[in-house]
């Protein structure tokens, strides 16, 4: 594995240890506001500084990596889980499942993202739940086209012809013979996916649908971008969280990309 | 290739029409009342009945989309009931600044993507190609509504290049564009490198090499024409993102765009301006991408209309 | 990849062949607003800015002054023989934009197209009393109620059209209105911006500039931005106090601030089990610092308020009970209404609703860890606008966050508080009944003498101010940044736009001024 790719996967692994260790990682109660000393910059109590409202930053941070890994997580779980099975459906039924699933894609792809999130988040109120099931609702797609396409391919290989010969029944080939060789793409396209899904939050809370009650990078940044001339901490930190984050996930991304796909290999593992 | 467009044409009448239901009913179940909206605290009970009645809104759901696609047939979109308008009208004047800001974002980005990403495919792991994948990467980690205050505040306030806001003449559109284009030219950047790695493997260029064609020669003329389908195929598929994204953009940038009339249109529940608006993305989405399919036939003629 | 940035900038720069600032030339004062009105005519208005951009093309029979005072304005003066009976002598030296003279046939024709369902007025109710208009001549009317409505004059403050609306279509009237005010229509183009150019002959002196730009942008951030370059000349109200301090220390512009009107306030459900009980109200009050909150989340752009009504106002009552900020008190009042802590600490859980505006959830997050100090466990939802309207409307919350702007009709409170008021038939959202209140916002509504109608809103807000239906939270301060060119603007109430009739700008040539008085 690359030097950046262990990069990447250590700055994931940081991460997700955050997010799940906040409570216990976090100096101070991340929604406790001390009015009078808000946009006060770092110091020995407050490594970070406050924000708009006195509340520790360091705390909110730590806090907000829980809502960017479970946003991001929970979104591309579902989004492969639906493409694996759609695209599975679609690629290996072929004929008038593929005619649904793939015309039902591409409306899906034609209709605008953003009234689709704000439509959902407005039906179905603005819950970290109904968050990633907006974002998932577009998703599945990239993956379902993925699975499809590779299932194409696979479909006609000697070995699953052969065990198709022996009688192995459908879900046991698909199950057996043909998933297998899909996840390496699919861990690499979800890389990136879980680094869109964490920007996708971020756009939601500036048009005010981001996650509520619980800090998120996405919102920090978005309450800072006002300050940003008389108080830059406030955005400055969530924005690098943010970007670091990303950063590592597409390191890994790339990285996994180079040592599982088989036709980057031949480069080897350079740089 | 007469046959292709005939069906592509089938899928845009398709499209459409999928495009109208899902939005009619997803807009019809959002809670909230545009008449209340529209008519604020003031009005009476007998008044908004009235009014909702005048305005057919108190018809069965089923019935409003049945004049809904009538007048659809008819390329009548309805008058928005907000302003009072006629919605083709509105849309036809946004659109184009909308259209208008992709176009320009899609220029700078390929303008920036491509040279960047062949440089780093010819010297991968150099210090090019590392340079430029972090630039990339800082790219997409920046969401457009940090991007765009920033950019504002270095070239309109400090070195003041540009306006601040608002769509008068090119120089408006010069922040904007980027701030919409960055990432997708980090994306694009990215693509290109990696389709033009896997085609300068390939055996005609190494057999191209053997022949003592130059390097230029090689790159350009061989390598980045195979390279540019995987990376055709990628911006077919931002375009959407494009138009969405749009929206966070035009409200930084003040930009009279089709996304903050629709974001505004969605506040107001004035159901037919959001219909309006959202046919008018999906059928400019729709017919890039039918554009793009088009050059890949004169990209590659490897590939047939089917 | 850095270098061809700079090489596109320099491009994109050459084409663009000058510095960004493409200012209009002259005269021209450039305004910036937050959003696009929905329409120009003032039959049709309902959002704020559709009020506010009306106002500077029509005049009313009635107009609220700087102070917010009903004073005539087309009339030159109205007489009141009778409490059903509005006597409106005209002016005889008004003109439309067209040139057309405007007499009483206007004034009738107005009234009637606002009556007319086709006209779609959200102002039909307020002329639904009206039973007759008589113009016995082009200068004077005559309007008959068929009941007393003190409110009526507030009613006849809204602009008046010509008649036949100078014969163009309701359509195109729409597209490009005529009145008598001050500056005449030019343009609008929707969401970017409304131009509208001096009316040379206006009555009441022409303005000063040429012509006003109200620019449409959206973005606070970019609005500050705007003003700082100096493509923007003047911004009213819709500056986030936070920038306000950020602006003050710009050498370029001034900032300008007036105590407002503009009442925000705390909402209760008074159906909730929990909230129709008076105690729980009161501690809720008793445990939020709004001195607090003003001074750190509104930079002290704000008054504290005891009641709708604003000091200014003529029906204000100075002797209402308060609630300060006082924690333990809120505690006691919970524990005596029996609503102790569980074992983590929680009397009962609550959602307070509010926009998503951002300065709304701000005050939001504070006044929910307020609640969260003396042991309620309440939660902030902050839902789009059309959604938080329509559960407002239908009872659909425990408590909301909303602010009354541009009040000046005391009448106010029989929209907000009479029991017959519960949307859709008034704005009595927290569905709140006492029939005394009932009682006395009734009675005023059909005296006339000020000093009557005064002591009937006096009681009726010494009443609500006890029985607690809303927390009153503040009045905003109303505050006007503009560049240093700009000179004479004042801030009329409310977020009036009023103030640019006396702008002008230095260095600029001053338009013809032979019509001023």
């Amino acid at each position: 594995m690359s030097l950046l790719a262990r990069v990447g996967l250590a700055i994931m692994a940081i991460t997700l240890l955050v997010a799940v260790a906040a409570p216990a990682l976090a100096p101070a109660n991340p929604d406790r506001q001390v009015l009078a000393e808000k946009f006060r910059g770092p110091s020995a109590e407050h490594p970070l500084g406050q924000d708009r409202s006195g509340r520790d930053i360091l705390s909110r941070i730590l806090y907000g990596a829980r809502v960017s890994m479970l946003v991001g997580i929970s979104t591309v779980a579902i989004s492969v889980l639906v493409g694996l099975f759609l695209g599975s459906l679609a690629g290996y039924f072929g004929k008038i499942a593929d005619e649904v699933i793939m015309r039902a894609i591409d409306i899906l792809q034609a209709f605008p993202g953003i009234l689709l999130a704000i439509a959902l988040t407005a039906i179905l109120g603005p819950s970290l739940r109904n968050i990633v099931f907006a974002l998932s609702a577009l998703g599945w797609v990239g993956y379902a086209r993925l699975v499809r396409g590779e299932f194409l391919k696979i479909r006609e290989m000697e070995y699953v012809s052969a065990a198709r010969a022996l009688g192995a029944g459908d879900s046991r080939i698909i199950l057996r013979h043909i998933l297998p060789n899909l996840w390496a793409p699919i861990i690499v396209q979800a890389t990136f996916g879980v680094a869109a899904a964490i920007l996708g939050e971020a756009s939601l809370s500036f048009l005010g649908l981001g996650a509520q009650g619980m800090p998120s990078w996405g919102g920090m940044l978005n309450e800072g971008i006002d300050y940003l001339f008389m108080a830059p901490h406030l955005s400055i930190f969530p924005g690098l969280a943010l970007m670091i984050t990303i950063l590592g996930l597409n390191f890994l991304g790339d990285g996994l990309r180079d040592r599982l796909d088989p036709r980057m290999r031949a480069f080897g593992s350079a740089g | 290739m007469s046959t292709f467009i005939a069906r592509r044409l089938a899928f845009l009448v398709f499209v459409t029409f999928m495009v109208s239901t899902l939005v009619f009913f997803f807009i019809h179940f959002i809670p909230g009342d545009p008449l209340a909206i529209m008519l604020g605290d003031t009005a009476r009970a007998a008044d908004v009945a009235e009014l909702r009645t005048q305005m057919g809104l108190d018809r069965p759901l089923g019935e409003q989309y049945v004049r809904f696609l009538r007048g659809l047939v008819h390329g009548d979109l309805g008058r928005s009931l907000r302003y009072d308008k006629p919605v083709m009208e509105m849309v036809l004047a946004r659109l184009p600044a909308t259209l208008e800001l992709a176009t320009a974002a899609m220029i700078i980005a390929i303008l920036i993507a491509i040279p960047a990403g062949i440089m780093s495919a010819i010297r991968p792991y150099s210090a090019f190609d590392h340079g430029s994948m972090f630039l990339s990467l800082v790219g997409v980690s920046m969401p457009s509504f940090w991007l765009g205050p920033l950019l504002i505040l270095a070239f309109a306030i400090h070195l003041d290049w540009f306006p601040v806001s608002g769509r008068a003449g090119i120089s408006s559109l010069v922040l904007p564009a980027i701030t919409l284009g960055t990432a997708l030219a980090a994306i694009l950047s990215r693509m290109t490198r990696s389709a033009m790695l896997e085609v300068i493997r390939e055996e005609y260029i190494t057999a191209g090499r053997a022949k003592g064609l130059t390097e230029r020669t090689l790159i350009l003329k061989h390598g980045f024409r195979n390279a540019l389908i995987p990376v055709l195929t990628v911006l077919g598929l931002q375009i959407g993102a494009l138009l969405s994204g749009a929206v966070v953009t035009e409200k930084v940038f003040a930009w009279p765009g089709i996304g903050r009339l629709l974001v505004d249109g969605i506040e107001a529940r004035d159901y037919p301006l959001v219909q309006g608006c959202v046919l008018a993305i999906s059928l400019s989405y729709v017919l890039v991408n039918l554009a793009i399919d088009l050059l890949y036939a004169a990209v590659d003629p490897r590939i047939r209309m089917e | 990849m850095r270098r061809s940035v700079t090489f596109l900038l320099a491009a994109a720069f050459l084409a663009s062949g000058c510095g960004g600032s493409p200012r209009p030339e002259g005269n021209t004062l450039v305004i910036a607003i937050e959003s696009n009105p929905s329409t120009l005519d003032p039959r049709l208005a309902t959002d704020a800015y559709s009020s506010r951009l009306s106002a500077l093309l029509f005049n009313g029979l009635m107009t609220q002054d700087r102070d917010g005072r009903l004073v005539p304005d087309l009339a030159e003066r109205v007489e009141t023989p009778d409490p059903r009976t509005y006597v409106f002598h005209l002016r005889r030296d008004v003109r439309f934009h067209n040139g057309q003279p405007f007499t009483s046939a206007d004034v009738a024709f107005t009234i009637a197209s606002i009556l007319d369902e086709k006209t779609r007025s959200p102002r039909r109710s307020d002329f639904s009393r009206v039973e007759a208009v008589e113009t016995p001549d082009p200068h004077t009317v005559i309007i008959r109620l068929d009941a007393p409505y003190a409110p009526f004059l507030t009613a006849a403050a809204t602009g008046i059209v010509p008649t036949d609306l100078a014969g163009q279509s309701p359509e195109s009237f729409a597209k490009a209105p005529i009145g008598t005010g001050p500056f005449r229509f030019s343009a609008w183009e929707t969401d970017s911006r409304v131009v509208m150019k001096a009316n040379a002959s206006y009555h009441g002196g022409p303005p000063r500039i040429e012509s006003a730009v109200f620019k449409i942008v959206p973005n606070d951030t970019t609005r500050v931005l705007e003003l700082r370059k100096g493509s923007v000349d003047l911004v009213q109200n819709a500056i986030p106090a936070h920038a306000v301090e950020f602006l003050r220390e710009d050498p370029g512009v001034e900032v300008m601030t007036r105590p407002g009107i503009n009442f925000s306030y705390l909402g209760f459900n008074m159906e909730d089990p929990l909230l129709k009980k008076r105690a729980v109200r009161a501690a809720i009050a008793h445990a939020i610092d709004r001195e607090a909150i003003i001074e750190h989340v509104l930079q002290g752009l704000a008054t504290p308020a005891r009641e709708l009504l604003a000091p200014t106002n003529w029906a204000y009552a100075d002797d209402v009970e308060s609630y300060d900020y006082d924690p333990a008190r809120a505690r006691a009042l919970l524990d005596e209404a029996g609503l102790l802590p569980d074992k983590n600490g929680w009397r009962f859980a609550i959602t307070y609703k509010t926009s998503t505006n951002k300065e709304r959830v701000q005050i939001g997050e504070s006044i929910v860890q307020y609640m969260r100090e003396v042991g309620i466990d309440a939660r902030l939802r902050s839902l789009e606008f059309g959604t938080l309207y329509d559960d407002v409307k239908r009872g659909n919350f425990q408590m909301f966050g909303l602010t009354w702007v541009g009040v000046t009709d005391p009448d106010i409170l029989y929209y907000a508080f009479h029991s017959e008021s519960i949307p859709e038939n008034g704005a009595n959202r927290g569905r709140y009944a006492n029939q005394r209140v009932d009682e006395l916002v009734t009675r005023a509504r059909e005296v006339t003498g000020e000093a009557e109608r005064k002591s009937l809103y006096a009681e009726a807000l010494r009443i609500i101010a006890h029985d607690l239906p809303y927390v009153p939270l503040w009045y905003a301060t109303d505050v006007a940044a503009m560049q240093n060119r700009v000179e004479g603007y004042d801030i009329w109430l409310g977020g009036d736009l009023r103030g640019v009739l006396a702008a002008s700008l230095a260095g600029a040539l001053e338009s013809d001024r032979s019509g001023e008085q």
